[in-house]
């Protein structure tokens, strides 16, 4: 298990190091989520892994780092297709909560 | 489905809203974004409820999702063309009138229903209307069955005062250009005085039948200039004979002048909104062209050779300047009376 572990991380280190050199994003290589903020009505979350919690006031998405939590107050999903997701409303907070 | 894929959304394809209901709706969610549907505007008023915006294209495959986890479905709008064009569809006579008006249109479009005489001045218009509705060309008249050249001739052999008859159709208005044959002067053929020339040009022949002829063919003569004088020759008998009479010694000069001579029309013409510039130079070369020939026509010149056409676009006013020269041989004779 530990030792599982490490060699994922030495693997993703490696990639790191690879897209670093041939300047390829480490989104489309790791399948790490990109997440643009703008301002605070907007939220807009590329390769997610899905949606585990979605209220008003706080949507759970989950990615491949862990879960994203976006809280806030009239929270809406301004979009949704395939791995993208735009979450608009007044938005307090973003937090990751690490698996 | 490509991820990341930010979806290009179709102009006029509308959207629905949609109402979802049901347990988990996070699950109906990722199911919809797994199936690559499109979703927007995604509320959720209440924890077993969803309103969500797609296209209409998606709701069958939405249906499918929907069926296997028991979501109730609920569209409460449609917004777009096609489904405007559904709802009117829907409606019998509407399309009925609409197929209708597009027959009609289309019928009355076949016919001529306007005819116009221009050009006409001592002649009765409608004289010309009624010759040329006795050829074919009437208000109602079939586009297809006008004969344009039997037409204008028939106008021309109905009435022997026109000498030119041009016939033209646009769209359904027909338009009969006419000339009239120039009346000459009735002069009392014992007034003394000259032939003189009614126009610039070159002598062609000449036939005298009273007086004599002062120029030959050949020489260019100006306006005004005196062809065949009706002086009699000094020294002669009837010379004197007029003289003892108390009379001034000239007779009435009479004879015909053929000379060449120019012909020349110029119009100013700008494109309609519907033309192209090109469209409007072939349009206004081809009215200057009859304009001219009208003019020979009145004054029964013959052409000589093809007709020179200058055509000068005009930038600022948007016109075209057309002009046409063609050559003609003509009568140039014109009865000059001398008064006591």
């Amino acid at each position: 298990m530990r030792s599982n572990a490490t060699q994922s991380t030495r693997l993703n280190r490696w990639i790191e190091q690879f897209t670093g050199v041939f300047d390829i994003p480490p989104e489309v290589a790791l399948g790490v989520p990109k997440t643009t903020w703008v301002g605070r009505r907007q939220l807009q979350i590329e390769n997610h892994q899905g949606i585990v919690e979605y209220t008003s006031r706080k949507i759970r998405v989950r990615t491949a780092m862990g879960q994203l939590v976006v809280t806030g107050s009239r929270l809406k999903i301004g979009s949704i297709f395939g791995g993208e997701i735009v979450i608009d409303g007044q938005i307090t907070g973003v937090e990751l909560l690490e698996s | 489905m490509n991820r990341n894929m930010r979806k290009e959304r179709r102009p006029f394809a509308g959207h629905i809203v949609v109402q979802v209901k049901g347990p988990r709706l996070e699950a109906f969610l990722n199911r919809c974004a797994e199936e690559g549907l499109y979703l927007w505007n995604v509320s959720r008023p209440a924890f077993n409820m969803l309103i969500v915006h797609m296209e209409p294209d998606g709701y069958r495959l939405l249906r499918g999702i929907a069926r296997e986890h028991g979501w109730q479905l609920h569209i409460v709008e449609r917004s777009g063309m096609s489904f405007v064009l559904r709802r009117l569809l829907r409606r019998k006579s509407f399309v009925a009138g609409a197929f209708c008006a597009m027959i009609i249109w289309y019928a009355l479009s076949l016919h001529v229903w306007f005819v116009d005489v221009e050009g006409v001045d001592r002649v009765d218009a409608n004289e010309v209307l009624l010759l040329a509705a006795e050829a074919g060309l009437f208000p109602g008249a079939l586009r297809s069955r006008l004969d344009r050249e039997y037409v204008q001739r028939s106008i021309l052999i109905g009435n022997e005062d026109l000498v030119w008859a041009a016939v033209e159709v646009r769209g359904t208005r027909a338009t009969i250009r006419v000339a009239e044959r120039k009346l000459p002067e009735h002069v009392r053929s014992d007034r003394p005085g000259h032939i003189v020339a009614a126009r610039d040009g070159v002598i062609e022949r000449i036939s005298v039948i009273e007086g004599h002829a002062v120029v030959e063919p050949g020489m260019t003569v100006r306006k005004g200039e005196v062809l065949i004088s009706g002086l009699l020759e000094p020294g002669s008998q009837a010379f004197l004979d007029k003289l003892e009479a108390g009379e001034l010694p000239y007779i009435h000069a009479d004879g015909m002048v053929l000379a060449r001579v120019w012909y020349e029309a110029v119009i100013e013409l700008s494109p309609e909104p519907t033309e192209s510039t090109d469209a409007a130079r072939v349009r206004a070369e081809s009215l200057v062209l009859e304009q001219v020939q009208a003019l020979m026509a009145a004054e029964s010149a013959s052409e000589v050779g093809m007709p020179w056409l200058e055509s000068v676009w005009d930038d600022e006013s948007n016109v075209w300047r057309v002009r046409a020269l063609w050559e003609a041989e003509v009568d140039i004779g014109q009865f000059l009376p001398i008064d006591p």
